[in-house]
């Protein structure tokens, strides 16, 4: 085994083992941290394929994200206490663990099928960290469009956040008045 | 920095321009109006006394001038014949399709529009974000049916479906709106994934993101590097689609954010979304699986595409008109209906597979056709339940619209037009768009399909005339106090004009169905 292939190995029990853990796990905030590691394992996966900047953006983005989620959604709204309720049954469990072992199925055989492409990954991990530049020049060249696409997707999401998170609308009782 | 300025000094790079942008005009003329709806609200007061019948009037007059300008541009494109454009470096293409999809896009959001004015100011949420959302859902409609990239597809039917969740959920005092919302935000994410698996599959399988690029790659007898990948890629994409259109078994949220959301957004999310998404659907499939334009490259893709589709059809018939049966709210009903409406669309999409190119039959001009009465009848039924609504209901139960035709026949005449066009009894629209829809299915030899959709169409005459006879024929029995409809303008006309054009087009079918093969993917 090379310190490639270890490295290999750390990074998915990394990214799978914490996901396995979100799924047995109760309390929520367990949950936030669970993905938090879980991402982290998949940025580590990006790193050592070659895409550096996917890595990184995991790391800025993803975790970011995550931590933000957890600082404010339930820090600040003092809710450690949230415990998730699950009811199971054999009529959530059968049909899930059937669902969940063909899609597995697909996923595995896909896997060992298909004859993927190596050139363009080996290419950019010779290229190192130049993967940057690249894409800087693909999001000002061919996918100016999508680039834009994103900022009206993020321009709808703002203003509906904002809409619906506001506190009280002119005319309807304030929010104090309603919860009592 | 070398690296940099060979890169910038290559000639052959193409440019980006003018011209793309004015391809794009549309899209654009929608997003800015949408962004100008939000400013304005700032200038404009909150008036004291609720009652005012005008309301924020210029709201609505600006944002439905942004809908008639992009629907005006739109017109003329086809009206001149266009060519297929492609721009942005291939990131969209333009055509006749399109075009004509992004007409039947924009009509929804100018006859939301027209009807939300009232609906807004009677449960005193009229903002302007209210127009705008509508506006950038219909702007990201338009650009999602151009889409001729992976990518594009992907983000555009992202951005669309994040607006129309919020327009669910717009009434956000009210319980039910809410939950219908996060239950649509909530299935519309699982299908997102679905469908951005599939698309990263379908880049695996064939090693680009443009549509043109792949399809040209397949045409050219170049078999995809390995099928199976390609079939799994397009039947998630296929099931991402299959959410959005509310085809069984993937319906789940279609009644509650049906019934959830306020019934002009509902008429929008009826229409809009699901000819956008039928755009795209149509696409996919006869890229991947038409009958010529595949080639020699992919008949496994075909034959997956083709039995998902037709089962999908099949069995979103049956359960959307048998699931309709049973409702005893009409805008419920309604959902139900739009489901089996889903089912006839796939069975046009079947036959539109089965189009070999520069032959007679044009790929999709029946489902083409049928687009456009069903978006006229949904979006007068949906109006018209909300414009007999009263403060923050909309008029919803069959039980309320008992007695309707003594007390405002005019309304109770458009929704016997409309109810009747839906059933399919001729010589209404509706039925022409089922007549054709049915003979492509024949006239390509899957009679089976036709045949269940003529039995489906039969059992849906019972709920749909059910309405009609609380209108003619019962009594009323207390429920709502008729309102007053002196004042509701914008819902009067949009329903005056969505019954007038569903008689028009029931008359005068050749027309409209020419402008449907002309339109039609070639």
């Amino acid at each position: 085994m090379t310190f490639s292939d270890g490295a290999f190995w750390v990074f998915a029990a990394t990214a799978v083992l914490p996901a396995a853990g979100i799924l047995l796990s109760r309390s929520i905030v367990r949950m936030a941290f669970l993905l938090l590691v879980s991402l982290a394992g998949f940025a580590g996966l990006y790193l050592q394929l070659g895409a550096g900047f996917l890595g990184f953006t995991q790391v800025l983005v993803y975790i970011g994200g995550i931590l933000i989620l957890f600082l404010f959604g339930l820090m600040l709204t003092a809710r450690f206490d949230v415990h998730v309720r699950r009811r199971v049954g054999a009529g959530v469990i059968v049909p899930g663990v059937i669902a969940g072992l063909s899609l597995l199925g697909v996923l595995v055989f896909l896997a060992l099928e298909s004859p993927w492409s190596t050139e363009a990954g080996a290419a950019a991990a010779a290229a190192g960290a130049g993967d940057t530049f690249q894409i800087g020049l693909k999001v000002l060249g061919p996918y100016v469009l999508p680039f834009e696409a994103v900022t009206v997707l993020l321009l709808v999401a703002m203003v509906g956040a904002t809409y619906i998170g506001r506190a009280q609308m002119p005319g309807t009782p304030a929010e104090g008045e309603r919860k009592e | 920095m070398n690296g940099l300025f060979t890169i910038l000094d290559a000639p052959a790079a193409p440019a980006i321009g003018w011209d793309d942008l004015g391809g794009i005009l549309p899209v654009l003329v929608l997003l800015a109006t949408g962004s100008l709806a939000l400013v304005l609200d700032l200038f404009l007061k909150e008036e004291a006394s609720p009652p005012v019948p005008a309301g924020k009037w210029p709201l609505s007059f600006v944002s439905l001038l942004g809908t008639a300008v992009a629907g005006a541009l739109l017109c003329g494109h086809i009206g001149a014949a266009g060519k297929p454009w492609s721009g942005f470096l291939g990131a969209v293409q333009v055509d006749l399709f399109s075009d004509a999809i992004g007409l039947i896009v924009v009509l929804g959001a100018a006859f939301c529009l027209l009807g939300a004015g009232d609906a807004l100011r009677r449960r005193g949420i009229e903002q302007g974000e209210f127009h705008a959302l509508v506006l950038y859902a219909a702007a990201s409609m338009v650009l999602f049916v151009q889409s001729a990239s992976l990518v594009m597809v992907f983000l555009s039917l992202e951005a669309l479906s994040m607006a129309v969740y919020i327009l669910t959920a717009f009434q956000r005092d009210e319980k039910r709106a809410v939950e219908g919302g996060l239950k649509y935000f909530v299935l519309g994410g699982l299908s997102s994934g679905f469908l951005l698996l599939g698309l990263a599959f379908i880049y695996g399988a064939t090693r680009s993101t443009n549509l043109t690029d792949i399809a040209g790659a397949l045409a050219g007898g170049q078999p995809p590097a390995d099928s199976s990948l390609l079939v799994a890629g397009l039947g998630l994409t296929l099931i991402g689609l299959a959410f959005k259109v509310g085809a069984f078994p993937f319906h789940a949220w279609v009644p509650d954010a049906y019934e959830g959301a306020m019934s002009v957004v509902t008429g929008f999310m009826a229409v809009a979304v699901k000819a956008a998404s039928f755009g795209v659907l149509l696409r996919v499939a006869v890229l991947f699986g038409g009958a010529g334009a595949s080639g020699p490259g992919s008949p496994e893709a075909r034959g997956a595409l083709l039995a998902g589709i037709s089962g999908l059809a099949v069995v979103t018939m049956i359960f959307g008109n048998l699931a309709a049966l049973a409702q005893s709210s009409a805008k419920r009903m309604l959902a139900y209906s739009a489901i089996a409406h889903t089912g006839y669309l796939l069975v046009g999409a079947v036959s539109a597979m089965e189009a070999r190119p520069g032959g007679e039959q044009a790929a999709g001009a029946g489902l083409l056709f049928y687009l456009f009465p069903y978006a006229l009848m949904s979006l007068g039924a949906f109006i018209c339940l909300s414009h007999l609504g009263e403060g923050a209901e909309d008029r919803e139960s069959i039980d309320s619209l008992r007695g309707l035709a003594e007390r405002h026949p005019a309304h109770a005449l458009a929704l016997l037009v409309i109810m009747v066009s839906f059933a399919g009894i001729p010589p209404t629209a509706g039925f022409w768009g089922k007549l054709f829809i049915f003979r492509e299915a024949i006239a390509t030899g899957h009679w089976e399909l036709a045949l269940v959709g003529i039995l489906t169409s039969i059992v849906s005459v019972y709920y749909y005339l059910r309405l009609v006879v609380a209108m003619y024929m019962l009594p009323q029995e207390g429920g709502l106090p008729a309102p007053s409809l002196e004042a509701r303008i914008g819902g009067k006309l949009a329903l005056a004009i969505a019954a007038i054009a569903v008689v028009l087009v029931g008359l005068f079918p050749g027309i409209f169905f020419q402008i449907s093969a002309a339109c039609a993917l070639r």
